[in-house]
Order: structure tokens, then sequence, then C-alpha cells
């Protein structure tokens, strides 16, 4: 087919030209051509980030359950404000599912903040049920580094299971098990006052230190090595 | 190589920048696609594809983040050939393209390859289409050879085809001694017009007879880059400038130049640099005097002393020792910051000629032609490129904006020399409606 007005042959399917947009005269002498891109759909001209993503229902649903919390627990004159727990493990969950499950940072990156968001939960049961909880210095003497325990444990045992088809985890129980010392650190500081989890968090994340960079040095050395290049 | 053992590569001097500037829409992505005389077969294709990557181990990877750079892992997987999507130069994600950073799809007779220009430049995605073909044709049972123009899946791989040639072509100076100006633009005509929603690009594909335009560019005395170049700067002005009555302004083409032909090398990686061509827009402006200003640039700009001069001013900033010692997130945070406010407005189209493909004799009875389409963005809303394959030279225009006035006025200029046109479009800027009812 020929556009009369723009003197030039239109080689797909087509009933305008690309270029004027004026209708194209039919050939009937012409062989059938084919459209030379994939057929538009109302679904490709859609905006591409949808607003209906799982997220954002768990956002909306959270939201909702939240002010229903409030409502009971404000509406029934409780004394203790348990909705803002509520709202902080519903918070947890939104983030959880954005940066752990659908991201794709380290795990060691992921379990740090997995770490922080339980930290700050406990420090909010902790102001909630003030009245309740008599030891006020627990989350940091106990809590904290039975946190980071189970995680850099955690860590550890899935990165011995899949060393073999994943080294990148070598690095990030590496990185993970450094965060084992804050809890001494912070007892150093004077902020902790009951030394023994510290320490036993601290022997812990040594112990497996010292065995990844005992059994799995090589793998490890590779993966610094590309991770670290500058 | 202790890269290479251990399954890794660094990014090349070029390919670092590209991964920290894709955005949420945006990628530096290029497309080229292959008209077959027959639909694709796409299972074989599948398989062609499969046989064809162990060939080419520097584009079989996934890019990482470390934690100063970017780096590409050898990937495990096999990569999949896709329906193509009715939006072109789509962003390559890990879940839309299994972590490979190319993407091979199909339509019909058309086979499109994107490719993440982090991956590859044109020459290394080119080589490996060859070979892509050449596979694909030889499951098909078709009496094909490569004519040592394509780099067979048995043929050894030399390990000189994943260097980053940058590298190797460097030579140290002096801080002082760097031309750092050149690669700084200057302000520049910005093409505006209404523009698509999202990522939508329109695309035109003008097909014209190699042979002729060839013959119409010695007519002239010039190049096809030039010819090309030329035609677009005045296509530009004649519809968007001078009906504005706009002050003088500067067009600037943003060319990239392809380094192997001057500098050895076999890379599959990235090896180019660019130009930059400017010319201020006024009515005294002929195609002859536009010839013989961008005839200038492209002689400056392609010396072998001024490009080794860029080639280390680029390495040196990779090595500057504070660049290295920033963190990766600290080096996007800043490159995304000074392109906000330093990018815009420094070239007014990217033109990308690739020249001619040297597709083996026995492809011809399979290939009707090809094409190269490049990214276009907010900051440079129309790209052109040039690819010729056998007898038929395909010049695309991409953009991001509906209206096709410069598209229209550029074949104007060709079919008043005597040209023969064949056009194609994706009609993106076609209402859905209005399509349905033509």
């Amino acid at each position: 087919m020929r556009c009369k007005f723009c003197n030039v042959e239109v080689d797909c399917e087509t009933r305008i030209c690309p270029l004027c947009h004026e209708k194209l005269v039919p050939d009937e002498t012409q062989e059938k051509l084919s459209p030379a891109f994939p057929q538009r759909t109302a679904k490709s001209k859609r905006p591409l980030r949808t607003h209906f993503t799982p997220t954002n229902i768990y956002l909306a649903l959270s939201c909702i359950l939240f002010v229903v919390a409030i409502a009971v627990n404000f509406g029934m004159q409780q004394p203790t404000k348990w909705c803002w727990i509520v709202g902080a493990v519903l918070m947890y969950g939104f983030l959880t599912m954005r940066n752990t499950v659908m991201s794709n940072h380290s795990a060691w990156i992921k379990a740090f903040w997995q770490i922080v968001m339980i930290c700050l939960i406990l420090w909010l049961a902790q102001v909630v049920f003030d009245d309740i909880m008599t030891d006020t210095n627990w989350l940091l003497d106990l809590a904290l580094p039975i946190i980071i325990m189970v995680s850099v444990l955690t860590l550890g045992i899935i990165s011995c299971i899949v060393v073999r088809k994943n080294k990148a985890l070598l690095y990030d129980t590496l990185f993970l098990s450094l965060i084992g010392f804050v809890p001494l650190i912070l007892y150093a500081v004077g902020l902790v006052k009951s030394v023994l989890a510290s320490a036993i968090c601290a022997g812990l994340c040594a112990a497996v230190l010292i065995c990844v960079v005992i059994f799995a040095r090589k793998e490890l050395i590779a993966e610094m090595e590309r991770r670290l290049h500058w | 190589m202790s890269e290479k053992s251990a399954k890794w590569l660094r990014l090349d001097n070029s390919a670092k920048i590209f991964p920290m500037m894709a955005d949420k829409q945006n990628q530096n992505l290029f497309d080229i696609f292959i008209r077959l005389t027959e639909d694709v077969d796409k299972d074989l294709l599948q398989r062609a594809l499969e046989i064809t990557i162990k060939r080419f181990p520097s584009l079989n990877v996934m890019l990482k983040k470390g934690v100063f750079w970017f780096y590409f892992e050898e990937h495990g997987g096999k990569p999949k050939v896709y329906d193509a999507d009715p939006v072109i130069l789509k962003k390559i994600t890990s879940s839309n393209c299994g972590g490979f950073c190319f993407r091979i799809s199909c339509y019909r007779n058309v086979i499109f390859a994107d490719f993440f220009h982090a991956l590859t430049d044109g020459t290394g995605a080119a080589e490996f289409l060859k070979s892509l073909l050449f596979t694909y044709f030889t499951l098909k049972g078709y009496p094909v050879d490569g004519e040592q123009k394509v780099m067979t899946v048995g043929s050894p791989v030399n390990p000189r085809e994943y260097e980053d040639s940058f590298l190797t072509n460097y030579k140290k100076k002096k801080i002082g001694d760097l031309t750092i100006s050149s690669l700084k633009g200057k302000k520049s005509y910005r093409i505006s017009g209404i523009r698509f929603d999202n990522a939508g690009k329109g695309v035109i594909n003008l097909y014209v007879p190699a042979k002729d335009f060839v013959t119409l560019c010695r007519e002239h005395g010039c190049t096809v880059t030039e010819m090309i170049g030329a035609l677009f700067m005045l296509s530009v002005y004649e519809t968007k400038i001078k009906p504005q009555s706009l002050p003088p302004q500067d067009i600037q083409l943003f060319v990239p130049i392809n380094l192997r032909k001057i500098f050895p090398s076999v890379t599959m990686r990235n090896f180019s640099l660019f130009s930059r061509i400017g010319v201020t827009a006024s009515d005294e402006m002929t195609l002859e005097s536009l010839i013989a200003t961008i005839h200038e640039s492209l002689a400056r700009d392609t010396r072998k002393d001024v490009l080794s001069d860029k080639i280390s001013t680029t390495v040196y900033a990779e090595k500057f020792l504070p660049m290295r010692m920033m963190p990766l997130f600290m080096k996007r945070l800043i490159f995304r910051i000074s392109n906000l406010f330093f990018g815009k407005n420094k070239k007014t189209a990217t033109f990308s000629s690739v020249g001619v493909i040297n597709l083996p004799d026995s492809f011809r009875p399979y290939v009707k032609d090809m094409g190269l389409s490049i990214t276009a963005n907010n900051a440079c809303p129309v790209t052109i490129t040039a690819l010729t394959a056998y007898d038929t030279m395909c010049i695309n225009f991409t953009r991001t904006i509906t209206d096709t006035e410069i598209e229209k006025r550029f074949t104007r200029y060709l079919t008043d020399f005597g040209m023969k046109v064949k056009v194609t479009s994706n009609f993106w800027e076609v209402d859905d409606d209005a399509l349905q009812i033509l």
C-alpha cells in the first residue's frame, strides 16, 4: 500500500500511513501484509506499576485492622494501649514483605533489618506494658543477644547446607557474625548490665566466624574478592 | 585471570555507568530486530539460543551489586525466548528476563533481541545474533555456511573476547593532561512534545535500498552517517525550531563511535565512545553546510590521539582513588543527582550509525532485513539509528513523544531525492479506539 501524501510504501498491515496518519487506499492486488510489531492491547498501555500489588493490598488491610484495633482499644477505655503493638506488628509484616521477602538484598542485610525491626517491636512492648515488665533492661541484656544468636545460627546452618550452590551466603554469614559483637560493645559502654547473654552471643558468633574462615576459606576469599573489588 | 576462575567479571569502563543511571522505567537498552522471510519457529529458536549462549560467556551472566561496583556473575540457568511485548525496549529486570541482561523474543517473522548496554554494545550484540541465526538456520535444516563471518558454536573462545579494551588501551596521564572538557556537553535544544504514558515508545522504521542511498551520498561527497545526521538536523530545525520562531538554538547529536575500527580489539563487551556534533540552527543552514560541519566534527573526534585521550580520561575517572573508595550506593546517589541537575539539555538526539552488518551470503534467502532501535527517554525524546543488512538500510526512529513530524520531514527529504522508502510503525501515537475503527 502506498501513501499518496508521503510518497512511501507502507510495509505493514495497517489502514493509515505511519507518518501522516491519512487513510490508505487498499491495494487488492498486493499480497497480505502482517503487522510489524505485536498488536497493542489495552493491557500493554496500562500503567506498568499497578496499585494492586500484594504489598499494597496487605498495607490496605493492615490499615483497616489497625483502625479497628484503635477503636476497640480506646472505645473500651482499656488502660493498656495494646493497639500500638498491633500496629507495630502489622508494620513489621509490611516491611518484612517489602524488604525481606520481595527484596534482592543480601541475606545479611535482610537479617540485620529483621533484628532492628524485632528489637523496635520489643522496645514498644516494653513501653506499652511498662507496669507489667519490671526489669527495664531485658531488651538489651537478653532479647538482643538472643535474636542475634538465632539469626547467626540460622544463616550459618543454611549456608552450610547450600554452600556449594550459593557461596554468597558465606559472605553474609561473616558479616552477620560481626554484628554478634555488638551486645558486648554495648556492655563495654555501659548500656548492657548483664554480661552473660552478650558473652555467649559473642562467643557463638566468634565460633561461627572461625568455622567459616577455616572450612570455607577459599570460597570466602573468592566471594570477598568479587564483592569488594574496587 | 582470577575473575575467570571465580566465574565473575568486572563491568567494563563504559558499562559501569549504565546500571547507576537506570531508574524505575528507563534503562539504557538497545534492540536489534531481524525480519526473516518466514515465521519464526519459537521452539527451535529456544534450542538455538540454549546452544549459542554457551559460546558467549560474557553474555551468559547476571548483574550483581558489589560493595563498590556492580559486577557480572556467571548465570547457571538457560535463557528463554519470549513472545515479543508490544511495549518496545521494555525494561529488563531479573523477574522478566530470568536474571539475564538480554532478552530474545519473537513475533511472527521478526526476532527481537534487547540488550542492556552494560552487557555489550551493538557490535558485540550483532556477533551474538549472527551466531544465533546460524544455529537456528542449521537446526531448521537450511544449507547455511558461516563463511568466516560467524562465531560458530564450535569455535574456540578467545579470552580477549571478554577483556576490557578500555584498560588495554589506557595510557596513564597526569590529571592536567586529561581532556575532561571534551566529555562535557553544552546546552542544546531539547525536542519537546506530548509524552507517551509510562514506558511506551513510538517506533518508525524507514527501509531504503542501500545502494541508492550510497549513490546519493557519493553525489553529495559524504558518508552515510554524515548524510543521515545532516538530514535529521534539518528535519528538527524545520519541524520544531523554525515554526516556533525560537531564538538561535544549538542542535547537538550524540554519536557513538565504534573504537574497534581504530584500536585493535576483538572484545564482545562495550568498546565505544561518543562524539558530540553540534550546530547552531539558523535559516542559513543548508544540507551541504551541515554535511561539512558533521564531517569536520567526526574527523576531529575519530582521530586516534583524540580518542586515546578520551579513553585515558574515562579510565582515569574509574581509577580515581576517591571514586574507587566510595561505596556503590553513594556513587549511585551522586550520579543520579548530577544527572538530574547537569544531564538535561545536553543533547538533542542520539544517532547511532552501526553501518553494515556482515551477514554470510548463505543467510540471504532467509533474512529480509535488520534494524536497530535504541532507548529514548525524557532527556532525549528521539533517537535515530541506521543499520544495513544486505541491500536494505533500516533507518529507525524511536521516540517518547506522540508527534511524528520529524520522521515525516526526514522521509520527505528522502523521497524528494528519489529514494524508494518503505515504512513500518508500531502506531503507538494512535488511540486504541481510532486504531480499531480504521
